[in-house]
């Protein structure tokens, strides 16, 4: 109610938010905190995306862009740094097809929503959109009456980091990760054969050169090394052993990568696969409530719904040559109690986290929605 | 490397047309993975891409549900979408419902007029668990300047890789695929300049079910992973005679 109040005052002494730009009011309650650098040297005007893949946030408000088309990652400094307790008030929303089309004045039926996420300083829906025809990408934000917003990424001050790319064609950023001082963004080119990773160090400066390492993973349903598996599901974690990174695929395994590894700029970087869904099965998306061992990693998954694993589940062996498949498979199994059924995901094909205990749902056929995180 | 990938696999084709489809062989391994479709412009990605594609069973008259990982995979300009065979399925045992592919029947890959319309048609052979070997590649040397160099595979390679193969010296190359991509074509601006030249591999290749010469698509815990396999021919190129 308070920032309503602040923005419905800036309006009237004519100080209304740019158009395009989130609008963002201080919450003139708390101080504002001390924020970390992520970018150096950074850059203004348009940037030039030739696509919006997959978008993050990461520390102090900063969108991290998946711009595969340039074979760049772009992040934006946003300022949406400050905690906006109207920002789900979007509920009824509808259909975010309808709503991208209205912002940009075209039908529902030419627009295409790629990501949503949340960030986490304001509590703020994102969501990267295109036209079909892939004359237009952007970013839009979901505005608590429920509208999308075109964000004026030009407005903003950004950075650039490119990766390099063998079959020159352009590629693809499947997903993204901000973590410990970090950012891991996974990658695919068009033979979709390689598994890469691009890890790079925060902060990030304007020019730097992300390198990509290729993963290989122990695939446990078939027994096999894996190195034809391009990551499409992702989440970041800390506990005592140090940051990491749980990747899933077209296939079901979940794999952990340690930052510490990925960071070395090795040419291969092996995961270990403590966990496998089972056949038939593909992660959709994750998400994680909470820190440490009260946390939850969520996952939507097809052909099953939804899952709350315990991270305990991650904490494995590294000779995973000799270790026994993990498989998921509700029957009951003790090996499997680490892994609980959370039927509200719904097979969602995008979560975020709204806040402690909740979660944002996108599903393909448009609805955008908050729901309370299955428990345990 | 500028490279210029010079496409002859069929006749020049009206805007928004589909202009080649890779593999161009049509008997394929019953573990290939990847089709890559050109198209003459940039096209439109629907939220609904691979309700657009089909692949249809000749044998039995039926549509294969599931076939494809359905994640579109466009190149920068939108002009060559990736279609993945799900590889769910066509790895061994990883129980997505069993092969896309049969042995001995017969298959088109199709694509409706939202797109383009078109269609492929194949028929599936064994599996190729066997590793490209560039130990069993042959050469055609330039005999004069403009005289195409040209390498020969004993299996037919995969389209999205051979462009950026190889290289001679630090020459640009132009680079055009044989029939059934089981050769390469490579030419340079201007034509060879004289003396030795070195033709080399410089980065990986992949036959169609994606085995590589340095490692197989599919790898038991325990295996080798990868081993070097160059690929290295020396000739001299001379100034024409006349």
């Amino acid at each position: 109610m308070h920032l309503r109040f602040t923005l419905f005052a800036a309006l009237l002494i004519g100080c209304s938010p740019t158009q395009g730009e989130p609008d963002i009011a201080p919450n003139d309650a708390e101080p504002a905190p001390e924020l970390p650098t992520v970018i150096l040297d950074p850059q203004t005007g348009d940037p030039g995306l030739g696509s919006v893949d997959h978008i993050t946030f990461g520390p102090a408000g900063h969108l991290f862009v998946g711009d595969g088309a340039n074979d760049r990652l772009v992040v934006f400094s946003t300022g949406d740094v400050t905690l906006d307790e109207t920002a789900d008030d979007w509920e009824k929303i509808g259909n975010l097809y309808v709503q991208v089309g209205d912002a940009l004045g075209v039908d529902q039926s030419d627009t295409v929503v790629l990501d949503v996420t949340v960030n986490p300083m304001s509590g703020r829906t994102y969501v990267a959109a295109a036209l079909q025809d892939g004359s237009y990408y952007g970013v839009f934000t979901v505005t608590s009456d429920g509208k999308a917003q075109a964000v004026d990424l030009a407005g903003l001050e950004w950075v650039a980091v490119e990766y390099p790319e063998v079959q020159g064609a352009g590629s693809v950023v499947t997903e993204i990760e901000a973590t410990s001082g970090w950012v891991v963004a996974a990658v695919t080119e068009q033979s979709w054969t390689a598994s890469t990773l691009v890890t790079l160090p925060l902060p990030i400066t304007h020019g730097d050169a992300g390198s990509l390492t290729t993963t290989r993973t122990y695939h446990r349903v078939h027994t096999q090394w894996e190195t034809f598996a391009p990551i499409t599901a992702m989440f970041s974690f800390e506990d005592d052993d140090g940051a990491w990174i749980g990747a899933s695929y077209q296939c079901a395994p979940v794999v952990r990568f340690e930052i510490e590894e990925l960071a070395a700029g090795n040419a291969e970087t092996i995961g270990v696969t403590p966990f496998d869904y089972g056949g038939g099965r593909q992660v959709l998306d994750f998400a994680v409530l909470g820190t440490g061992d009260d946390a939850q990693v969520f996952a939507s998954v097809s052909n099953l719904g939804g899952t709350s694993i315990e991270p305990s589940l991650f904490l494995t062996d590294k000779n995973v040559d000799e270790q026994a498949p993990v498989v998921f498979d509700f029957s009951g199994n003790p090996d499997h109690k680490k892994v609980d059924n959370a039927t509200k995901l719904d097979e969602a094909i995008d979560l975020a986290v709204q806040d402690e205990t909740r979660l944002v749902r996108f599903f393909n056929t448009g609805r955008l929605s908050i729901v309370d995180a299955p428990s345990r | 490397m500028s490279l210029l990938l010079s496409l002859f696999l069929l006749a020049p084709a009206l805007a928004g047309e589909v202009v080649a489809i890779y593999p161009s062989t049509d008997v394929l391994p019953q573990n290939h993975l990847r089709f890559y479709v050109d198209f003459s412009e940039r096209m439109p990605s629907p939220r609904d891409l691979f309700a657009h594609l089909s692949l249809v069973d000749e044998t039995t008259g039926e549509t294969v549900e599931g076939a494809f990982a359905e994640t579109p995979i466009w190149n920068r300009a939108r002009t060559r979408l990736t279609v993945l065979l799900h590889p769910g399925r066509q790895k061994t045992d990883v129980g997505f419902g069993g092969k896309v592919l049969e042995v001995g029947h017969a298959y088109t890959l199709r694509i409706d007029e939202t797109l383009a319309a078109t269609e492929k048609r194949f028929t599936v052979g064994p599996m190729d668990r066997i590793q490209p070997d560039p130990e069993t590649w042959s050469t055609q040397l330039p005999e004069g300047p403009e005289d195409p160099l040209v390498v020969f595979f004993d299996e037919p390679l995969d389209a999205s890789y051979l462009p950026y193969a190889f290289e001679v010296g630090d020459l640009p190359l132009d680079v055009a695929l044989g029939h059934e991509e089981r050769s390469v074509r490579l030419t340079t601006p201007g034509g060879w300049p004289a003396g030795e030249l070195d033709l080399r591999r410089v980065e990986t290749v992949e036959d169609l079910a994606a085995n590589s010469p340095e490692r197989a698509f599919e790898r038991r815990a325990g295996t080798s992973v990868s081993k070097p396999m160059p690929f290295e021919v020396r000739f001299t190129s001379s100034l024409p005679t006349r």
